[in-house]
């Protein structure tokens, strides 16, 4: 079993800019699905703590959820409880596969399932659980580090070189997920940066698997798939667990449309530019098709411009606050 | 117009007498004799062993006997469980497969292929004499004469006539056995192996009082017990799914019990899956572990019932799963779902760094067995492993190994004949004092 997360002791989970242009990405498109006749705000959500409980102050101002679990299994008890924004959220102290078999196959839930650490075997175990307690129309969501990871062998592999953690990464691999993709996995196939492609075929495949021995023509309606980076690669895949006719109810409320979903393989790459205040006012006052980057106050190069078009709506601005 | 031509697909006796009788050992065609008196004990007197293991005590007790007896010459099958009616060994008993199944009870008897493959296997005189309350019939079979007869599906009847009698009994004799099976019979080891078979494939009904002779000894349940305490629980889950019951437990077995375990399944209260450790019940499959000697305390039973025989994903042997059953694959899913916390708990027990697993192991060693009637018959429950978090505070045990001349040269220098464990505790406090305080 994986050993419980502690990222929360490096960042302050607010002030990632990309993480939050993702909530906020996510938020927009999830808006879209009471036009479908998605009562959001009946849904529980379900997802991973820290003590800055940024997801649930987030989904319960903007998408009015108000049944909350929180399940976290660091060993930060009082403060998980000391930080607790709001007093309707349930925190259970306990692996996510502890609280998984309670989990009511009658309620629609809105579930993040929010990892720091890349996708293994016990991942694709919470992955299954989830799909097989949630009730149809629910939301599932799935973050991981998007870094080929060689399993955690304990202190010997420290020492090992580049070379052959690559390799003690494909042949855990080619254990872990051969079986849902198609092509064997080589040690050129994960010597890179980043490995979301092979993420997501793995995690599609297995999530299809579920679905189809769950049966009632349950699907995963995809409709998310990111890539982003505030230190570490990172990537989202998410969807509605749905039926054909959901995704034909879903496609008449335009959910498709917007142009952040995605509902394929190739994933829209959230990276947004550091802009001071004062830039990023000048931005958006002048903001427009035909701003180009010769024309700006100050020096910013074209790819960094053309993302801060993209994502201006949801770009986080900090200031220090004294309390 | 010419009448197109058509294919012939009649069955062949050869593949039944020879063939067919390939899939399954000897003991496990004897199982499938006991199986037909335990159906009938089912079918005629409403015993549902299932009522055992949800409701305790309180169910009626079994009250029958079903006696085998081998020779090197013959086997004889007898039990008092209601006996065979003339209409059912006319229309039923003998049929070779359930042409419909009758979907309105519960049982044993699924393909309609087990007795008759049984008496083929082992040998080629089989007499039956049945009696119910108020009828008696024998059946003799030459399987030799039968077999050269091609187009004679039937098995003539010695005798068919009424008859009062207190109980329905049932005898089934097989003469003129295969070489095969007398040399078993003659082993002593066979007695054992069939003993041991019997114990653990109807340790229900042996628990509940059904009482299985093999050549006079009695059969006892062979049923493993979890291991409970206040801080630990086994997982129980009752669901209903397609008019079948399905009821899962999991959790530890006690310390003291040293045999691997793994799944335990059943199907109307017959066990077909023994301590499974393989792809059968999921180990190895999708993203679950392997069976690992770290997982051997780990126990685990599915309980499948259903009044519609045909819903349960048996086997035609009894001896393994039907693992396309779409029950089988409802069934798997949660005994996985439910029994990840026991796998994550048993990781930890065996974790790699044994100091910090120390308050695992005084919870494991502290829970007593617990028989699984008693976890089947109360509510849902969730897996529980309370484990009391060591403080800062606690004392840990460090061990290690170093070359005893190294040892020695530290104890000359300390100048003082000292014990190895206060040469570890003298160094360690060494190192601190220098760089922790």
């Amino acid at each position: 079993m994986a050993e419980p997360s502690d990222s929360f002791k490096q960042f302050d989970y607010a002030i990632r800019p990309s993480k939050q242009v993702e909530r906020k990405i996510m938020i927009e498109v999830l808006l879209g699905l009471p036009r479908g006749g998605y009562d959001l705000r009946q849904y529980r959500y379900l997802g991973f703590g820290s003590p800055f409980y940024v997801d649930f102050v987030m989904f319960h101002k903007y998408l009015f959820i108000r049944e909350m679990v929180c399940v976290e299994w660091a060993d930060v008890e009082r403060r998980m409880r000391f930080n607790k924004p709001f007093k309707f959220i349930k925190l259970r102290l306990c692996p996510l596969s502890a609280y998984i078999p309670t989990m009511r196959r009658t309620k629609r839930h809105l579930v993040w399932l929010d990892y720091d650490r890349s996708l293994d075997p016990d991942i694709l175990e919470d992955i299954d659980g989830c799909l097989n307690r949630v009730a149809a129309k629910s939301v599932l969501v799935i973050t991981v580090d998007a870094r080929p990871k060689p399993p955690d062998t304990g202190v010997e592999a420290q020492g090992t070189t580049a070379e052959n953690r690559e390799l003690l990464t494909a042949e855990a691999y080619r254990s872990w997920f051969g079986r849902y993709i198609d092509k064997t996995i080589t040690r050129e196939a994960i010597a890179r940066v980043h490995v979301a492609p092979l993420f997501y075929d793995v995690v599609i495949e297995r999530i299809r698997q579920t679905l189809t021995t769950r049966g009632g023509g349950l699907r995963f309606l995809q409709i998310f798939n990111f890539f982003y980076r505030d230190g570490a690669p990172m990537w989202t895949v998410g969807g509605v667990v749905g039926t054909a006719e959901d995704e034909g109810v879903l496609r008449d409320a335009g959910v498709f449309n917007h142009p952040f979903v995605r509902t394929g393989k190739d994933y829209l790459t959230i990276s947004v530019p550091p802009l001071t205040v004062r830039e990023k006012h000048w931005l958006d006052s002048r903001l427009d098709p035909n701003l180009t980057a010769a024309k700006l106050a100050f020096e910013l190069d074209e790819k960094l411009l053309e993302n801060y078009r993209k994502f201006y709506k949801q770009y986080p601005t900090y200031m220090e606050t004294l309390l | 117009m010419s009448t197109p031509p058509v294919a012939k697909a009649h069955p062949s006796k050869a593949f039944f007498i020879h063939m067919i009788t390939r899939d399954l050992s000897l003991s496990d065609c004897i199982l499938d004799l006991v199986d037909n008196s335990i159906h009938r004990l089912i079918t005629k007197s409403g015993v549902d062993v299932s009522e055992h293991l949800f409701g305790g005590t309180k169910a009626r007790r079994i009250d029958a006997v079903i006696d085998i007896a081998f020779t090197p010459s013959k086997l004889s099958v007898t039990d008092d469980c209601g006996g065979i009616s003339i209409e059912e060994a006319k229309e039923q008993v003998f049929l070779l497969g359930n042409p419909v199944q009758d979907k309105s009870q519960t049982g044993l008897g699924v393909y309609g292929i087990g007795m008759k493959r049984a008496f083929f296997k082992i040998g080629n005189q089989i007499s039956i004499v049945s009696h119910t309350t108020d009828e008696e019939f024998k059946i003799d079979i030459d399987v030799k004469e039968w077999e050269k007869e091609t187009d004679e599906w039937h098995f003539p009847f010695t005798y068919a006539r009424q008859k009062e009698s207190t109980t329905g009994r049932t005898q089934i004799q097989v003469s003129e056995l295969h070489a095969a099976v007398s040399d078993q019979f003659v082993s002593k080891a066979f007695k054992n192996i069939l003993l041991e078979k019997i114990s653990t494939a109807y340790a229900l009904f042996l628990k509940a009082g059904l009482n299985i002779k093999v050549s006079g000894d009695d059969a006892n349940a062979d049923i493993p017990e979890l291991a409970e305490s206040k801080h630990l629980r086994a997982v129980r889950q009752m669901i209903k799914k397609d008019g079948v019951d399905i009821l899962i437990m999991a959790g530890l077995s006690p310390a003291a019990d040293k045999k691997p375990r793994g799944w335990y399944v059943f199907c109307n209260g017959r066990m077909v899956l023994d301590a499974d450790k393989t792809e059968r019940t999921g180990w190895g499959t999708d993203s679950r572990p392997m069976f690992h000697a770290k997982f051997n305390h780990f126990l685990g039973y599915l309980y499948l019932r259903s009044n519609d025989v045909q819903k349960l994903p048996w086997t035609t042997t009894k001896e393994g799963v039907d693992r396309e059953s779409p029950i089988y694959q409802t069934a798997l899913t949660e005994m996985w779902l439910l029994s990840r916390p026991v796998l994550n708990f048993l990781n930890e027990l065996y974790s790699d760094v044994k100091e910090q697993s120390e308050p695992e192991h005084s919870l494991f060693r502290e829970a007593k067995p617990v028989p699984p009637q008693r976890i089947a018959s109360r509510e849902n429950t969730a897996f529980k492993a309370t484990v009391k978090r060591q403080s800062d505070d606690d004392l840990v045990s460090i061990q290690y190994r170093r070359p005893k001349k190294q040892l020695n040269r530290i104890r000359e220098l300390l100048g003082r004949r000292r014990s190895g464990s206060s040469i570890g505790e003298y160094t360690f406090d060494w190192y601190y004092d220098r760089n922790c305080k």
